[in-house]
């Protein structure tokens, strides 16, 4: 990938999320990368394609970030699920969280004929698929609700976190994940 | 109810509703989601939203009253409570209209009721202490507890398997009452967050060096809900069991010092 377009990319990415996506222009990202409209027009057709773009690579950030912390843990499948919240907390306090792209983008494009929102809502769905296989795995009867509990936990915390930076909102989910989860196990 | 769209959150008709619901404002916080659910069954209103719902810019009414409702319950962060709860309500909301793109979001006001509990609970309980040593104390316990059920089980067995047999029965419905609506079911299973209450206090216990009643001693009625209930840690959603469960827990012994910490010899 050409280093402008990852520059381009990563702007965006900043932008989106600090002061939002339908008030980030697109004279606002080539000025701050440091580069030309013409330039931006030639990596990304439009806007649009820009804000999919970067949605589907923090997205695949983010996974691939996880997949690669709870493969490396040696820890049971029931543990595992436990897990997930501590990796979650770990990444909402880094200082390089600036948000879930796909929580922002629903919210901002609530059309459901709208390309972005289609995208946002299912990476939504993609990541309660993934919180419901670790349930599954960790022979939770169960898995479907429990992954519904712990995605509205997640998306609330992250949304209040937004509110409050610092807040500590996921320490609390973290907690109220715990429960829920004892209580699946134990059903 | 003529409100139908997402001016619903922040309508002085929710706080009314809200403020009769419940005496607590526990029960208040929790209510959010069934005042919400009912409100979303009315044709009229699924009709005229169509599946859509969008956040609404601010919800400041609603806001501030469940923030003013979550220091009430003894919240640590009230205001972050409040917009977590926030936050749940509109994703159930808007998962409950999407039933095809969302595994079980037919139950979305129960799951997201499920989860506010824990969340409620997690803010109001207090902070303790994990020690691990303490696990082991408490296995040791446990076995101790084993052997003297196989003794009983030998000398009553017929009346305590007949107990056992329908207690585990009531504990398998457990996950399908979490999502039958409370509306219905609210006269024969507890509400769940009283029934999270019970699991937090027993997963509190399970970090703690515990005295447990021998089970010997309890009277034919406690014996079956004690066994399965506090040792073996599978919550019914009777209310009557749980109540019982819930005085047995208290009478309980519990240390939460922490074991790491007084045998180590620094």
């Amino acid at each position: 990938m050409s280093i402008l377009r990852e520059k381009i990319l990563i702007t965006a990415t900043n932008l989106f999320q600090t002061q939002g996506i339908n008030s980030t222009g697109v004279d606002n990202i080539v000025a701050v990368a440091g580069t030309t409209k013409m330039t931006l027009y030639k990596y990304f057709r439009t806007k649009e394609a820009l804000i999919l773009e970067v949605l589907v690579k923090n997205q695949q950030d983010f996974q691939t970030w996880l997949d690669e912390k709870l493969s490396s843990s040696s820890k049971k499948p029931s543990e595992k699920i436990q897990q997930l919240f501590d990796y979650i907390e770990e990444w909402v306090n880094s200082p390089d969280f600036i948000g879930v792209g796909f929580i922002k983008a629903s919210a901002e494009f609530p059309n459901e004929e709208n390309p972005i929102h289609q995208l946002s809502s299912q990476q939504s769905r993609e990541f309660r698929q993934y919180i419901c296989k670790l349930a599954s795995e960790a022979s939770i009867k169960d898995a479907d609700g429990l992954a519904l509990q712990l995605s509205m936990l997640f998306e609330g915390a992250v949304q209040a976190e937004q509110m409050q930076r610092g807040s500590g909102a996921v320490k609390y989910a973290k907690k109220a994940a715990k429960i829920l989860i004892d209580g699946a196990i134990k059903a | 109810m003529d409100i139908l769209n997402s001016q619903i959150l922040n309508s002085e008709w929710l706080i009314k509703m809200l403020e009769k619901s419940s005496p607590t404002p526990h029960g208040r916080l929790l209510s959010l989601f069934d005042i919400l659910e009912d409100w979303l069954e009315a044709p009229s209103i699924r009709e005229h939203l169509n599946g859509q719902f969008s956040k609404p810019k601010t919800a400041k009414l609603l806001q501030d009253y469940l923030s003013a409702e979550a220091a009430k319950a003894g919240a640590a962060m009230p205001e972050m409570l409040a917009n977590q709860l926030y936050f749940m309500a509109i994703s159930a909301i808007q998962a409950r209209l999407q039933p095809n793109i969302h595994a079980g979001a037919g139950h979305a006001f129960n799951h997201a009721k499920s989860a506010a509990s824990a969340l409620i609970l997690a803010q109001t309980s207090k902070e303790f202490y994990i020690a691990k040593s303490s696990v082991y104390a408490m296995a040791a316990s446990f076995l101790g507890i084993l052997v003297i059920v196989g003794l009983m089980l030998n000398l009553k067995q017929t009346q305590q398997n007949e107990q056992i047999a329908e207690l585990k029965s009531v504990n398998k419905s457990i996950l399908s009452a979490s999502i039958t609506p409370t509306s219905t079911t609210s006269e024969m299973t507890a509400s769940p967050d009283q029934t999270v209450a019970i699991m937090a206090q027993l997963e509190l216990m399970r970090h703690g060096n515990c005295q447990l009643i021998e089970a010997i001693q309890l009277p034919d009625s406690q014996k079956g809900i004690y066994l399965n209930m506090v040792v073996n840690g599978q919550v019914s959603t009777d209310p009557h069991e749980q109540k019982i469960a819930m005085e047995l827990i208290k009478k309980t012994r519990c240390s939460y010092t922490p074991m790491l910490m007084a045998n180590s010899k620094s």
